[in-house]
């Protein structure tokens, strides 16, 4: 309880920020201050009515607010951006073609001089894009690019381009535009977050070709201290696998995972007195060992472990990424015989009985569950639905019953107690337990739908049919709907109706 | 010698010479009507057969008996693959003429052997070939270019490689014979690409007069002719629904034996017969030829990928209707044969999402697999493919299983794919999925407009084509 108040008002922060960034404009959509400065009172609040509507998604509504705008304040300095707005407003509509003719061309032929004409021409260029005329949607990027290189739209124009070379595959395109965002550009408030899009694809792009000094340059664009740390190990490791999937690539991957460890190397404090420098040392230490993990150097990581242990002292982190290391490697009793050496003991036991059932061993992975529920009571609901799932895997379904009902995560336990009664053909309990379910709003629908094919696996048509209807009628928009609907029409070629299409 | 023949045989010559020209024209010329064709394949094999049974009991030669059953052999194989080819029995139509035309090969070697071999023989009674020079007759065994350790063999496989060259030669000629070779004609005419317009009607009734039947006093209520009326909107007169300059609705790219036809792709691991033998297909087509005008084919078919290798550049089908909701198993040829179509044949897809997401899921990367390079993209409710002929307000779906957008693949400013999301196959069936009116009147309409883009885009093409070759 203590544990679910302590993270509340982190929760609440991450809604709230998320549904304000749903409710944002994008850059090219916000009005230009010299217009919003000279706007009257009235227009202003005009405006605001549209623009509440835009965020609202009700683009019908909006779409009327600005033609309002325009028929009441056309001489108005936000005339323009309410005419861009309205021309957005059949974008959203998925009326493309007529947001290009009735809409930005209007805004380029009328107010030809306001900054809303180079935004719609930017506009044109992504409406094309949209409709997949990718050869007009260039040229009108290039256009906006020629205009005014140094424009923000002039970024959002290359960013696109890259977009547009990326899905054709053109290599040279590619490259070029990254390196004309990531270095050449200079980064506003609009741009940065283009600007560091680009730094880490043009990041991941070398370390595709194991070029480290071209990595990390790429990367210190945009990231600084721990963050750029964590950005070169996370591009570095993808790099190399990519790298060990290709033939021959494996005498690139020395050569730059080597190149890496060295930069992050120097990333480990000297003076490891304070809290905040054991951190970013333990933080250190963990990325080069992660390196070593993926370029499969086991040589070197332990040599790694050794000198962080003799910094930093024995830590089981440490000792479950070496314990992972030798899992990859196959040599899975070294892997075992690392985790009995933790502190915390409980969790090595986790980790032995989830390679006992990786390795199918479940029996003993039961047992060894049971004795963590006698000596780990804060997670004994995580071991009881293990010891559920292990009695799953081995097909011992009353078992597995019982261990599931003694979980404390409903309505997932009920599901799985029902499956289990279905390969017991024991159809009563299970479909007792889907009556039960069909309480859980977010789970009803499916409850349902496995209803019918329990019914139909008893022999019980007609019930499945009622069943299989039942789901499309009264949970029309789940995705168990539309299973249903389908398997009605396969097996027993009944429409079931959904309503159909509705007006937007 | 030549009048001899002519005089004798010339019954023979003449029915052959129909035959040929009946041919020519069902293939290439297309002078004749449909029915034309079929009154005069099906008379001349009538006749054959008469003739058959007539001739049978009264020639002796074995050389005029083997002539006579490789006639009717021909003749009936000829009219087997085409009442195929009418019933739609397409895998029988294909089974017959390739094993048909491995039979007549073979029987055509045989003959060509002995024929040989007989003449071989009497070169060898005359003593001297009657020439000095160098011997160049195939049949004479005293031919400069045999070997002399092996004169027969020489003579047998010189035989069977001047038959097999001329046979190959007389098929490449032929290769319109259905079932070999398909065709894919629109119906012919012209039109525009417009939107279908609305006329609003707007009645005026100048008063209301409530009469009592049992007044004393008369009154003359106006007839309802005159009631005037008052149109809101003048638009366009009804225009022929088509693409080009031409006679009637149609394309100016088709011929008058044209028709739009309705084919089902047929694939593997799935279920892409879904309610095949239902009424969707039909009533769609039917719907088409109603809302058009257009010439449509009585039935829909079905065609396996591999087979849209038989329909030339220029005669392929416009378009291809598949859907489905298990597994699309596509294989790599597979993938080369539907590329060309759609690219180098100019063909498109229409898909039609039966009844999962994972089959969308499939179809997205089949596309993928087609074209790499090229991204797909929402259709915009205002795209041509939405607003001609009739204008879409809303995507029409029986059930969202694979979202509510249409998706669609552009290449060279063209639509190449369309993805319609929720089952509108359905809806076009008898029960329209109980689905109410409005959404399947919508569903047809939708229906319409793609397979009309589909033609319009493909009649653009020949145009260009055509210019192109001028």
């Amino acid at each position: 309880m203590k544990t679910s108040l302590k993270f509340f008002p982190w929760i609440c922060f991450f809604v709230w920020a998320s549904v304000v960034q749903a409710q944002r404009l994008s850059p090219v959509e916000q009005i230009p201050m010299e217009s919003y400065q000279t706007m009257r009172e009235v227009e202003r609040y005009q405006m605001k009515v549209a623009e509440k509507y835009y965020l609202k998604q009700e683009y019908k509504i909006a779409m009327a607010e600005y033609e309002k705008y325009l028929s009441l304040y056309e001489s108005s300095s936000g005339a323009a951006y309410a005419q861009l707005m309205w021309s957005q407003c059949l974008v959203k509509l998925r009326k493309v073609n007529t947001a290009i003719r009735e809409g930005f061309q209007s805004v380029i032929d009328y107010w030809p001089d306001a900054v809303e004409a180079k935004t719609a021409e930017y506009l044109i260029a992504r409406a094309y894009l949209d409709m997949g005329e990718v050869e007009k949607a260039k040229l009108s990027f290039r256009a906006v690019i020629d205009n005014d290189a140094e424009s923000s739209l002039a970024v959002f124009s290359r960013s696109s381009l890259l977009e547009i070379a990326r899905t054709a595959q053109d290599d040279v395109a590619q490259l070029k535009l990254l390196d004309e965002l990531t270095y050449k550009t200079e980064r506003s408030d609009a741009s940065k977050d283009v600007c560091a899009a680009a730094s880490r694809e043009l990041a991941r792009y070398h370390a595709y070709r194991g070029n480290t000094r071209e990595v990390i340059r790429a990367l210190q664009t945009t990231y600084q201290g721990s963050s750029l740390d964590h950005h070169i190990y996370q591009y570095g490791s993808e790099g190399i696998r990519h790298l060990l999937r290709q033939e021959g690539g494996e005498a690139k991957v020395k050569s730059f995972a080597s190149g890496l460890i060295e930069q992050l190397d120097g990333s480990i404090p000297d003076d490891l007195d304070s809290d905040s420098n054991l951190a970013r040392a333990n933080e250190t230490f963990s990325r080069i060992i992660g390196l070593h993990t993926s370029a499969k150097n086991g040589e070197a990581l332990l040599k790694t472990i050794e000198r962080a242990e003799k910094l930093l002292g024995a830590s089981d982190a440490r000792l479950g990424q070496l314990a992972g290391y030798y899992k990859s490697v196959g040599e899975r009793d070294k892997a075992r015989s690392t985790y009995r050496k933790f502190e915390d003991q409980a969790k090595a036991k986790s980790h032995i009985a989830l390679m006992l059932r990786e390795e199918k061993k479940y029996q003993e992975a039961i047992d060894l569950y049971r004795e963590l529920t006698q000596e780990d009571a804060d997670r004994v609901d995580d071991y009881l639905w293990a010891i559920a799932e292990c009695y799953e895997a081995e097909q011992d379904y009353k078992n597995a019953v019982q261990a599931y009902r003694q979980t404390d995560r409903y309505p997932a336990n009920y599901l799985r107690m029902a499956q289990c009664h279905r390969r017991l053909k024991d159809w009563n309990e299970a479909l007792g337990l889907y009556n039960q379910l069909k309480s859980s709003e977010s789970h009803a629908a499916e409850a349902i739908y496995q209803m019918g094919h329990t019914y139909e696996e008893a022999g019980q048509r007609e019930n499945a049919i009622k069943a299989f209807q039942s789901t499309c009628r009264n949970h029309p928009k789940s995705k168990a709907a539309s299973r249903a609907h389908a398997h009605l029409q396969t097996k027993y070629q009944i429409t079931a109706t959904f309503g159909g299409a509705k007006a937007e | 010698m030549k009048n001899a023949l002519l005089k004798n045989h010339w019954p023979a010559l003449l029915f052959w010479a129909v035959w040929a020209f009946l041919w020519c024209d069902w293939t290439s010329f297309y002078l004749l009507p449909d029915v034309a064709h079929w009154a005069g394949f099906a008379g001349l094999t009538f006749l054959g057969w008469l003739w058959f049974f007539r001739k049978i009991k009264t020639v002796s030669s074995g050389q005029g008996r083997v002539l006579l059953y490789l006639s009717i052999y021909v003749l009936t194989w000829q009219i087997l693959i085409l009442a195929g080819g009418l019933l739609g029995l397409s895998a029988l139509t294909h089974w017959l003429a390739s094993v048909g035309l491995l039979l007549l090969f073979l029987v055509g070697l045989v003959l060509a052997i002995h024929w040989v071999d007989r003449r071989a023989r009497q070169w060898q009674l005359v003593a001297s070939d009657g020439s000095n020079g160098k011997v160049w007759n195939l049949t004479n065994l005293n031919a400069w270019y045999f070997r002399d350790s092996s004169r027969k063999l020489d003579q047998s496989l010189w035989t069977f490689v001047l038959y097999t060259v001329l046979f190959v030669v007389l098929m490449l000629l032929m290769t319109n014979l259905p079932g070999c070779r398909e065709l894919y004609e629109m119906p012919a005419g012209g039109g525009e690409q417009a939107q279908r317009q609305k006329i609003k009607i707007e009645k005026v009734v100048k008063k209301k007069i409530v009469i009592n039947p049992f007044s004393s006093i008369i009154f003359n209520p106006p007839p309802i002719e005159d009631i005037k009326l008052q149109f809101q909107e003048l638009t366009k007169h009804a225009y022929q629904v088509g693409y080009g300059q031409g006679e009637g609705s149609g394309f100016s790219g088709g011929t008058n034996r044209g028709q739009v036809r309705f084919i089902r792709l047929e694939y593997q691991g799935g279920d892409w017969d879904q309610d095949f033998s239902g009424s969707s297909d039909v009533n769609m087509l039917m719907e088409y030829g109603i809302r058009t005008g257009h010439k449509v084919a009585k039935k829909p078919e079905s065609r396996k990928i591999a087979q849209l290798k038989n329909f030339p550049r220029g005669k392929s089908p416009p378009f291809l209707y598949i859907t489905g909701q298990r597994n699309l198993i596509v294989s790599d040829s597979e993938v080369e044969i539907l590329g060309e179509y759609l690219t180098d044949k100019h063909g498109m897809l229409f898909a039609d999402n039966g009844g999962s997401a994972g089959w969308g899921q499939q179809f997205f990367r089949l596309m993928q697999r087609i074209y790499p390079k090229v991204k797909p993209i929402r259709v915009p409710l205002d795209h041509p493919i939405h607003t001609t002929p009739n204008p879409i307000p809303f995507l029409p779906y029986v059930a969202p299983h694979g979202g509510k957008d249409a998706w669609g693949w552009v290449v060279d400013g063209r639509l190449v794919a369309y993805y319609h999301p929720g089952d509108i196959g359905d809806a076009w069936a008898d029960d329209h999925a109980k689905v109410k009116r409005e959404i399947w009147e919508y569903c047809y309409q939708l229906g319409v407009n793609v397979i009309f883009y589909a033609h319009v885009e493909y009649n653009k093409w020949l145009d260009t084509q055509n210019q192109d070759e001028k």
